[in-house]
């Protein structure tokens, strides 16, 4: 990509004005003005609320419009009379800047990813914004938020027409021909995948929390009047009571569910379950994933529809993740990173997927498709030194040790619970060495661990950049090293691998095997 | 207290210039004033707000933290940092070593080098350093230093190092791609 300074001159050059509508520059569409700020307002919703508690109303309205809407519209204005782009079979241009004017050209073959989406309040005019990741810039190198449906499509197939398959020199497939590889998932797959993600987990936390504190509150400060006002069961109770004063056979049930602490907890389990579904079947809706030669197309959405495009020969590393619950049905997601995934992504529910539910046999097939050749490795596992069991055993029992002191001064009887808590810490520790496991084929390296739950990630070794290995004075004292590798990109797969508690002799030997490897082998984006 | 760059097999470890631990030496009296002058505030408030044998108590600890912090940064820390610190270039791999209590080998493919910087701060400058830094498409860890090489030095490995590069470009049929 270049970064070149530009003349203050908005008007097109003769350059730009061809015959071909793809080449001709243009303007943002004038929708710019307000839809950005429309989706700055639904975000802005929980923050001007809380302001509408802390201040008063009027107040927090007035702070909204003079420093959220007003600056929001100036911005849309400035972007819709500054922003100029245009894009030719060989790049695409994007001038931009109101008092510095810079013109950005990024060549095609090196945009890492491009990503259309559409908003709600995007799709009934037709619209949509369109990002672009390359692997120079840590930031999101073009946003083009607004421009038509049309034009994105435009540039989205000129971007999966110009990146002929680097080592076969074939171009992608039109998106209409049928595919080499596709993989779509029903609603029944959304329900099960909403049912089974983190986000139950949480919110099942977040409410045995407050209910805890809630029952401790009332119990130790007396304060049930008070409590009761914001007990939402209290609340719930007196509603449904207003509207159904006899429930009949549902009696018993409703007040096991409102009044009864297990009952209560059920409740709450199953509300986080509906959001928890809700949010993911809005979020992966008619969720489809496409190969076309070396082109990934990856589609979603049920408001707000995206659409991402990268070729497979980018992708830096892919992650496979079994959570607790996944793992139980033998459920996985995929997670996959390019070059341009820079940012580390701090938010887990943000990170872009490659599959978000599937199954495990279903991932492993998806995972072979995208990296050529690694099913034919039939590289052997292997496992970690087998001190790491003794060294986790002796950790966790010094904290287990840490634990139960304290409590004993008060129960004596604890100090029994001792001697099971070393047996299952020891337990955990045989398990997680057993399922700790990396393997080294001639183009991949698979690195697996978890026992409750299980990661694996898979990565070229033609894309590892560097290798370290760290060894603590505790590591040393034991004979033990890690090895580390980093990759291009981290936001959606947390990290690069990190193969804990070798022997140092084979960490010093896998490390070296591997930094010779890779050097022979050309880096390609 | 200079360094010869006297010329080594490319496989043995070769260490930084001794003036390194100068350089470390200063970089911690620094870092040691500016700590000691935020304990003084504190000690100063301690003394205007609360008792004298507080303020006491206080100046005597932080004396002792700081006469045992100077001890580890200025005599212990740059002589086994040094002893520590060392870099090789083989098998088209720069390998760097270095911690003194996390020991770390580090090994850097020179086909994924993306380009090189000399560094040099006012303080390097007097003591005729430079700091080679290497920069990779990585994410957790793009850059990595090597501190503390006589400007000799920094630039006939800077100089090393292009050439490798650039003919770790050529030799293979990617050309560009190969370095982004």
């Amino acid at each position: 990509m270049n970064h070149q300074p530009m003349e203050a001159n908005p008007e097109p050059s003769p350059q730009t004005q061809q015959s071909d509508e793809s080449i001709a520059e243009r303007k943002l569409h004038i929708a710019t003005l307000v839809l950005p700020s429309v989706r700055l307002l639904s975000s802005s919703i929980v923050p001007a609320m809380v302001a509408c508690l802390v201040l008063t109303p009027p107040v927090a309205l007035l702070g909204f419009v003079g420093f959220v809407l007003i600056p929001g519209l100036m911005h849309g204005w400035i972007r819709h009379r500054t922003v100029r782009f245009a894009f030719s079979e060989e790049a695409l241009v994007v001038k931009s800047g109101w008092i510095e004017r810079v013109q950005r050209e990024i060549p095609w073959n090196r945009i890492q990813e491009m990503k259309l989406e559409q908003p709600l309040a995007y799709r009934p005019f037709g619209l949509a914004l369109i990002h672009a990741t390359t692997a120079g810039q840590h930031e999101e190198e073009v946003r083009l938020d607004v421009v038509t449906m049309q034009q994105a499509e435009r540039m989205l197939s000129t971007f999966s027409d110009s990146r002929p398959d680097q080592h076969t020199n074939v171009r992608a497939k039109p998106l209409t021909a049928t595919a080499d590889f596709e993989c779509r998932l029903t609603l029944r797959d959304l329900v099960i995948g909403g049912m089974t993600s983190h986000l139950v987990a949480g919110i099942v936390g977040l409410a045995s929390t407050l209910f805890y504190f809630q029952t401790a509150a009332n119990s130790w400060l007396q304060a049930g009047d008070w409590l009761e006002r914001v007990d939402p069961f209290s609340r719930l109770e007196t509603a449904l009571r207003r509207w159904f004063p006899d429930l009949g056979p549902f009696e018993g049930l409703a007040r096991f569910l409102l009044e009864d602490s297990l009952g209560k907890g059920l409740l709450y389990v199953g509300f986080g379950l509906v959001v928890s579904v809700l949010a993911f079947v809005c979020r992966f809706y008619d969720f489809r994933l496409r190969r076309n030669a070396d082109q990934l197309h990856i589609e979603h959405g049920l408001f707000a529809r995206k659409r991402h495009q990268m070729s497979r020969l980018r992708l830096q590393t892919v992650q496979t993740e079994e959570g607790l619950l996944r793992r139980c049905f033998g459920l996985a997601s995929v997670y996959a990173d390019s070059a341009g995934d820079h940012q580390a992504q701090e938010n887990r529910s943000k990170r872009e997927v490659l599959l978000p539910i599937v199954s495990r046999s279903v991932a492993s097939c998806v995972v072979e498709n995208v990296f050529r050749g690694l099913s034919s490795e039939n590289a052997a596992w292997r496992r970690p030194s087998p001190r790491t069991i003794g060294r986790g055993t002796r950790k966790g029992v010094m904290l287990v040790c840490l634990l139960i002191l304290p409590v004993a001064g008060w129960v004596p009887v604890a100090t029994l619970l001792a001697l099971p808590a070393c047996v299952v810490v020891y337990f955990l520790n045989r398990k997680w060495y057993e399922h700790s496991l990396y393997r080294v084929g001639r183009r991949y390296l698979v690195v697996r661990g978890g026992w409750l739950s299980r990661t694996t990630q898979f990565i070229p070794i033609a894309k590892v950049q560097n290798l370290v290995v760290s060894r603590s004075p505790f590591d040393r004292r034991l004979g033990l090293a890690s090895l580390r590798l980093d990759t291009a990109g981290q936001s959606n797969t947390g990290g690069g691998p990190k193969i804990r508690d070798l022997t140092m002799w084979v960490a010093i030997r896998l490390h070296r095997q591997l930094a010779s490897q890779i050097a022979r082998q050309p880096f390609t984006w | 207290m200079r360094s010869n760059p006297t010329s080594v097999s490319p496989i043995a470890w070769q260490q930084l210039d001794p003036n390194v631990q100068w350089l470390w030496r200063i970089q911690s009296t620094i870092a040691l004033i500016t700590f000691a002058s935020i304990l003084t505030i504190v000690f100063a408030v301690l003394w205007l707000k609360s008792s004298v044998a507080a303020a006491s108590l206080w100046l005597a600890g932080t004396l002792v933290f700081l006469f045992f912090l100077g001890w580890f940064s200025y005599g212990v820390y740059p002589k086994h940092a040094y002893q520590r610190w060392a870099f090789r270039i083989r098998d088209e791999v720069l390998e760097i070593r270095k911690g003194v209590a996390w020991h770390q080998i580090v090994a850097i493919p020179i086909s994924r080098i993306q380009h090189v910087d000399l560094a040099s701060g006012p303080i390097e400058r007097r003591l005729d350093l430079v700091k080679l830094q290497l920069h990779t498409a990585g994410t957790g860890q793009s850059q990595h230093d090597i501190p503390g090489l006589s400007t000799f030095r920094a630039r006939k490995l800077h100089s090393e190092l292009l050439l490798l590069v650039r003919d770790q470009v050529h030799s293979t049929s990617f050309g560009p791609a190969a370095t982004g």
